[in-house]
């Protein structure tokens, strides 16, 4: 068997990436998803004060940064012990899903349905082929965004969050606009859903492997005082719990020479078994979530998404979905009856000293912010950021779809676009991942 | 052949001391000089002013073959001379004809022309009452006053108006990228004195013709659409003859020595159209030499080209070292659908599977260059499009991520991968086992030294800040390009903030007539750079509660106070100063913890001074 090397660039996902497959002697010798992104946020934010930490952070990613504000805010908040009353911990996880919504929806009709309906243009080919799906899509999309620009009055990298509250108060008149968009995205997306009842699998040789353990990681805000991340095995058994304050110890990470993303894993589970995955098939673990909500339960689809969890992978777009459904209806839950009066907007600039942690579930998995400060300026911070987690599965399911799809050739065709698919259902973002 | 229009074999015969025609008769015959001599004098105060002697192979009266003005001058013989007589039906007919036939008159109009220029030297060196003149009419031309008298539009050949101007709309829209060079404000298109070897058509624009002479760099000369410079360089192998600006916004075609001849050889009417403007221009120079206290005539062009006006333009979206923010403001579909109106989307890698980068009018380009991949892909972006627009501030000032330039790389790296383990040693030497970060290892994809905005490495034609930055000014930015207007520079934040400034307000207090979130974050003792900010996105974020940090860069004014040796500190410093009541020495200490703590304007990897008039 000869020698084939593919070097592609990964399209149709958030970031800078190549695709490196070697086959060598009838081996894939090398199958690596090399990430070309980096600027060093962990070192730039040092120094710099809190008030203007959530901006600065929020530049991490501009698709991602409402999650990234929410979770710089708590760890701040956390780490200086300043409370904040209720119907701003509301908004803020109201704007976080509005994020949800945006973001899901860029990453199943501009970046995933176009391999389904086979436009490599993206969603210009859909604006061009399939004009009504792409009404959709932007529908969904900027309702989305539009719920983030109405509670952080920008919808890329928001302005009215900050630390002990927000900088603007929200008018009833604009939580009365976001309830009614949110309502017609939950209509919209559960006749989505209910049209793909009949959709069977492209290919369900995207799949988790089955030879290496994968380690589900979620957070449960609702468990105990400040939540729990949790970590399921591919069987559903509840593996393990951590505080979120204790978790940072037991993640290590590793890094290579030709990738700027690292590759986080448990330590105790040691180098591969230790590996994460995060995002929505992990939280489909958890009771409360999407794939388990009563209103959907009826959807076929739903079902048998349900019953894949763990093995397969290529439901993933069908859980994005009903992630979407499952925000809107949250968003319209959490903006109940808030007491809009108790929102301050006074700014506060603490010069105080302190060490503590942000968690947020944002679109594409955990995301943790861990602070130490000094007299108000950030000493150090570390993070850890969804698609990082998931970057050693990426290499590995990709070793192993190259590994399955060779042929006499080298890698066939189908395999490599096996390949591009399998990354693009990941929704890696890789600004995200290396920050 | 037609016999009527056959060139004579043997020219009449004019002897010694005969008047071949006089300054101010009407004329429409060129003369070629087929043996003899001639004396070329011009009317000079009630005296004659010989100009010049003409001999075997020259040839004069050209210009009565375009204008319908009199003879500039007059001709005596001054042996017995052979006078070959064309009409202008023939020279146009040869000129068609017979390249070799334009080069040669070419050449020798421009001798004529560089003739010209050196009496004119020598008379700003001679002359003071000359000299003053030209100085007011420089001024003038500065001041932009166009009060010229028109010449009647020399239609001297039937239908070269429109004949011309086809040609134009042909080069226009066959031209490739490389022909072509879009001229910023203020930009200087060459030197005097360099070695040039092309010449440029001006589509559209205007640009200034400066000279250096008697120790003064003196405006000359203006050139709008439809004409074209640099033609000397190419024809007469010769230094540039005076320096070129662009005035405003120019859209140039550029033709160099190969394609010039090309253009002789297949479109005639481009030659002729030279001729007649270097006849122009001649005839110039000679009235401003006798008449320097009179206008000019104006060198009007004998065609005016319809604006080639593109429908749609090709946009390609190449994302280096990016927070994505600024293609995400383009999943807008009201801005997205405008902008598609007026132009494809042809790459963009976070949306469409194209792998190579293909050659399109505008590439827009985003992100620091931070890796030596950015490098590449930025250079790759140079070489392929007509205009590389900056888009947001990491591409146009290094924005965020150049908030990491205070620190050495080897710190930024081993800050995020101090306390991983490498994949190898892990093996070795268990989990816990600890290979401090090497630098060296992250060798396959390798970091530079700094993060850099686009301008370090190539030239940028537009810069679009923000961060994020409004998807409408990647619109009008298009508009402008496809043949609109040039944007308005839009004024300060404060413009749409709806804050006002109180200085008063620490001794009023709670007694104060606005509610705080009406006044200026600056009275309120927070720093806000919105008076020293360019405007655009309508203030969104004092209006949402977050005072201004400079994204969009530095104002015009401000520009222009840094050209006068300001710091950003210093006018910070002082513009606050008029909203804050407080002392003064708190302020410079507050610029200076700002600065230290937060993202601001000063932080930013900015040589704005010169970017001035190309940002949008």
């Amino acid at each position: 068997m000869r020698q084939q090397i593919l070097l592609k660039k990964a399209t149709r996902i958030e970031g800078n990436a190549t695709i490196h497959v070697e086959i060598d002697q009838g081996r894939v010798q090398y199958a690596r998803f090399m990430v070309e992104d980096f600027r060093g946020f962990e070192k730039l934010c040092q120094g710099k004060e809190v008030a203007f930490v959530p901006h600065i952070i929020s530049r991490i990613c501009g698709l991602c940064c409402m999650a990234h504000q929410a979770a710089s805010v708590r760890a701040i908040e956390d780490a200086l012990e300043i409370d904040v009353p209720d119907p701003v911990r509301k908004l803020r996880q109201a704007a976080v899903y509005g994020e949800w919504i945006a973001s899901h929806a860029l990453s199943y009709f501009f970046l995933t349905q176009p391999d389904i309906l086979g436009t490599s243009e993206g969603i210009f080919g859909l604006i061009q082929h399939h004009p009504q799906i792409a009404e959709t899509a932007f529908s969904i999309q900027k309702a989305g965004s539009r719920i983030v620009e109405m509670l952080g009055r920008r919808s890329v990298h928001p302005v009215a969050m900050c630390v002990g509250g927000m900088a603007v108060r929200p008018s009833i008149n604009d939580l009365d606009e976001i309830v009614s968009i949110a309502g017609n995205v939950a209509e919209q997306t559960r006749q989505i859903i209910g049209s793909l009842d009949q959709r069977t699998l492209p290919d369900r040789r995207i799949a988790f492997p089955r030879h290496n353990r994968v380690n589900f990681l979620c957070y449960d805000e609702n468990s105990g005082s400040q939540g729990h991340l949790k970590v399921y095995a591919s069987d559903g058994a509840r593996d393990d719990r951590f505080d979120v304050s204790a978790f940072e110890d037991h993640v290590s990470e590793m890094r290579v020479d030709w990738s700027f993303a690292k590759f986080p894993y448990l330590s105790r589970l040691g180098f591969p078994d230790g590996i994460f995955h995060v995002g929505p098939l992990s939280r489909a673990f958890s009771e409360h979530s999407a794939i388990n909500m009563g209103e959907l339960e009826d959807f076929e689809i739903i079902q048998r998404a349900r019953s894949s969890r763990g093995i397969h992978i290529e439901y993933i777009d069908v859980m994005r979905l009903a992630e979407i459904y499952w925000a809107a209806t949250r968003i319209e839950e959490l903006l109940q009856g808030i007491d809009l009066s108790a929102i301050d907007t006074t700014p506060v600039n603490p010069d105080e000293s302190g060490k503590g942690i942000g968690v947020v579930e944002a679109p594409r998995g955990v995301l943790i912010h861990s602070y130490t400060i000094n007299r108000g300026r950030i000493e150090r911070l570390k993070l850890l950021v969804a698609t990082q987690f998931n970057n050693p599965l990426i290499n590995l399911i990709i070793k192993d779809l190259a590994e399955q799809h060779m042929e006499t050739g080298g890698l066939s065709e189908s395999g490599q676009k096996a390949i591009g698919r399998c990354i693009r259902l990941f929704d890696p973002c890789l600004t995200c991942a290396t920050h | 052949m037609d016999r009527k229009y056959g060139p004579e074999l043997f020219g009449s015969t004019y002897l010694r001391g005969e008047v071949v025609f006089r300054q101010g008769e009407t004329g429409d015959v060129m003369y070629i000089i087929q043996s003899g001599a001639v004396e070329v004098s011009q009317d000079k105060n009630g005296s004659e002013n010989v100009i010049a002697i003409l001999e075997k192979g020259d040839f004069f009266g050209e210009m009565a073959l375009l204008q319908t003005g009199g003879r500039s001058a007059t001709i005596t013989a001054i042996s017995r001379t052979r006078l070959i007589p064309l009409t202008k039906a023939l020279l146009v007919d040869r000129l068609k004809r017979d390249p070799d036939v334009s080069l040669h008159l070419l050449r020798k109009l421009i001798q004529r022309i560089q003739r010209a220029h050196r009496r004119y030297r020598q008379e700003l060196l001679e002359n003071e009452e000359f000299r003053n003149a030209v100085a007011a009419y420089s001024e003038k031309l500065l001041a932009g006053d166009r009060g010229f008298s028109p010449v009647e539009a020399p239609d001297a050949l039937p239908g070269s108006r429109d004949l011309t101007n086809d040609l134009l709309l042909a080069e226009a829209n066959i031209g490739t990228n490389r022909c072509r060079h879009h001229a910023a404000p203020g930009e200087t298109i060459f030197h005097e004195g360099e070695t040039g070897d092309c010449m440029y058509l001006i589509l559209s624009g205007r640009v200034g013709v400066s000279k250096y002479e008697a120790h003064v760099t003196r405006l000359i000369d203006t050139i709008g659409p439809g004409d074209f410079f640099g033609e000397m360089a190419l024809i007469a192998d010769m230094p540039r003859s005076a320096t070129v600006t662009a005035l405003e916004a120019t859209d140039l075609i550029v033709i160099d020595k190969e394609q010039f001849v090309e253009c002789l050889e297949n479109q005639p009417d481009l030659a002729i159209a030279i001729i007649k403007t270097l006849i122009l221009r001649l005839s110039c120079l000679e009235s401003m030499l006798s008449n320097p206290g009179t206008f000019r005539v104006q060198q009007h062009s004998p065609w005016v080209p319809k604006l080639v006006k593109r429908d749609r333009m090709s946009l390609s979206i190449v994302s280096l070292s990016t927070c994505a923010g600024c293609s995400a403001v383009l999943l807008d579909y009201t801005v997205l659908s405008k902008i598609l109106s007026k132009s494809s989307i042809d790459y963009c890698q976070m949306l469409m599977d194209r792998e190579a980068l293909p050659e399109s009018d505008i590439i827009l380009v985003d992100g620091v260059v931070r890796l030596r991949e950015d490098e590449i892909r930025l250079n790759e972006a140079r070489r392929k499009c007509r205009y590389l627009v900056a888009w947001g501030t990491c591409a146009a000032f290094a924005g965020i991520p150049g908030l990491a330039n205070r620190f050495e790389v080897e710190t930024v790296i081993e800050e995020s991968y101090g306390s991983t383990d490498d994949a190898f040693s892990y093996y070795f030497s268990g989990p816990s086992g600890i290979d401090r970060c090497n630098v060296q290892q992250i060798n396959g994809v390798d970091l530079q030294r700094r993060a850099f905005a686009l301008d370090s490495f190539e030239k940028v034609d537009y810069y679009l800040p923000g961060c994020p930055p409004d998807p409408t000014l990647l619109y009008d930015l298009i508009l402008e390009l496809t043949g609109g207007q040039t944007s308005k520079t839009l004024p300060v934040v404060c413009s749409r903030c709806g804050r006002k400034p109180a200085a008063d307000y620490f001794e009023k207090g709670a007694t104060s007539h606005l509610p705080a979130d009406k006044i200026c974050f600056n009275s309120l003792g927070r720093v806000c750079l919105g008076f020293m900010t360019r405007g655009g996105y309508e203030s969104v974020c004092p209006k949402g509660g977050a005072p201004c940090w400079g994204c969009r860069g530095p104002s015009k004014k401000t520009i222009l106070s840094l050209k006068n040796g300001e710091t950003l500190e210093e006018i910070a410093v002082r513009g606050i100063g008029q909203r804050y009541g407080k002392d003064d020495g708190d302020i410079t200490e507050t610029i200076r913890r700002i600065k230290q703590g937060g993202h601001f304007m000063f932080n930013m990897d900015s040589d704005a001074t010169d970017k001035l008039l190309r940002v949008r």
